[in-house]
């Protein structure tokens, strides 16, 4: 270990995410926790932000990274680093969800409106796509039951069923069960999509 | 290319536009940044603070072995008590003790070479002194008569130290001659066949 950590100062050499978690574990050197940030922290500040709101998925995601500084050995090596990187993104979301009071439903339809109004045309690709489909996708998306979407969204971020069973801690028959419903509810606005496309 | 599969392509090229729509905010990674390398200063902190920590402790060790090294054994000291007895006419008690005292035991080796000068010596009437008496081995001391003359007490410690009873048996009463230096200390005994005939008093 004691080697490695004096290699890595040298290497440029290119790591998977426990690698580099481990690096910055030993170092506390900043460059393999932005390394970090740039592999997940944009698919994980997404899934957060789909689940609630930006202004929370900013607070939960920012919680999520400084927990691994403040606790760098909670992350035992028992799954990926993204599937317990995941799975700390959730439970703090449902801890804030909890605290504010938001919670499946209410939350869902609260923030149905703030979410597809929240694209404000910042981002590049949303300039290029601002396609009807696309807003429909979104608006379909955010009326799922806030677990479907979950399973969903885990999935096509490229979860496996056994990942995702770790990361909500429900067997994987529930999660295909919720992949199955929130597909079929999906499944019209894709419909249609296929049709037009 | 089947329905199923270009609704699955659908899905995910959607999912990966509304991705790409969400990107972690630049404000919080720079906060996440900031908060790791304020941590990393105190990760060196902490390393210098061990460092330093570590090296004492060495020095201290360091140091520890050294002073074992120059620090003398614990010293005993000969000590020679006299009392009074109604049978004899001196009675002397030799024996160790921790306190300072004038004479020091130096163990067998000094007292050997004593004997030794003992024997080379021309005027050993002068510098040393023999006697002969009876040797009692009791538990915890021996003891050694000469008529009504003296007694003379060894303690056990004493004997270890100096090793005198390499020559003697484990007989309980034996005549032996003991030798004293200039200073009273003994320096030998060793068993002898002749009996010491005592004056009638």
């Amino acid at each position: 270990m004691a080697l490695s950590f004096f290699i890595s100062g040298f290497s440029a050499a290119e790591h998977n995410a426990e690698q580099l978690f481990t690096l910055y574990r030993d170092s506390a050197n900043t460059a393999y926790l932005e390394k970090l940030i740039a592999l997940y922290g944009d698919a994980l500040y997404h899934y957060l932000a789909r689940q609630s709101s930006r202004s929370l998925a900013e607070d939960v995601s920012q919680q999520c990274w400084l927990k691994l500084l403040e606790q760098p050995y909670s992350f035992r090596g028992n799954s990926s680093f993204k599937t317990w990187l995941f799975s700390v993104g959730r439970n703090c979301l449902i801890d804030e969800m909890r605290r504010h009071k938001y919670w499946q439903t209410e939350l869902d339809m609260a923030l149905l409106s703030a979410e597809v109004a929240g694209d404000d045309g910042s981002c590049p690709v949303a300039q290029l796509s601002q396609s009807q489909c696309q807003l429909k996708w979104a608006e379909q998306l955010a009326l799922l039951p806030f677990l479907q979407r979950e399973a969903l969204m885990l999935q096509l971020e490229g979860f496996s069923l056994e990942q995702i069973s770790t990361i909500t801690g429900q067997g994987e028959e529930t999660i295909k069960s919720r992949l199955r419903y929130a597909r079929q509810a999906l499944q019209p606005l894709n419909g249609d999509s296929h049709e037009q496309a | 290319m089947n329905r199923p599969e270009q609704t699955e392509q659908k899905l995910q090229q959607q999912y990966q536009h509304d991705k790409a729509c969400h990107v972690l905010p630049a404000h919080v990674r720079r906060a996440v940044l900031k908060q790791a390398a304020g941590r990393q200063r105190k990760n060196w902190h902490g390393l210098w603070r061990n460092t330093q920590l570590a090296l004492s402790c060495a020095f201290m060790l360091v140091l520890g072995y050294l002073l074992l090294q120059v620090t003398p054994e614990a010293q005993w000291y000969y000590q020679i008590a006299l009392s009074e007895d109604a049978q004899y006419r001196q009675v002397q008690h030799h024996g160790v003790t921790d306190q300072p005292g004038v004479l020091r035991v130096n163990g067998k080796d000094s007292a050997s070479s004593a004997y030794q000068q003992y024997l080379a010596s021309e005027q050993r009437d002068k510098a040393f002194y023999a006697q002969t008496g009876l040797l009692q081995q009791q538990a915890d001391q021996w003891q050694i008569s000469v008529c009504n003359e003296l007694l003379l007490t060894i303690d056990k410690q004493l004997l270890h130290h100096l090793q005198l009873s390499a020559d003697l048996g484990a007989v309980e009463r034996q005549w032996v001659e003991f030798i004293s230096d200039p200073a009273g200390q003994l320096v030998a005994i060793r068993p002898v066949s002749d009996a010491v005939q005592c004056p009638q008093s």
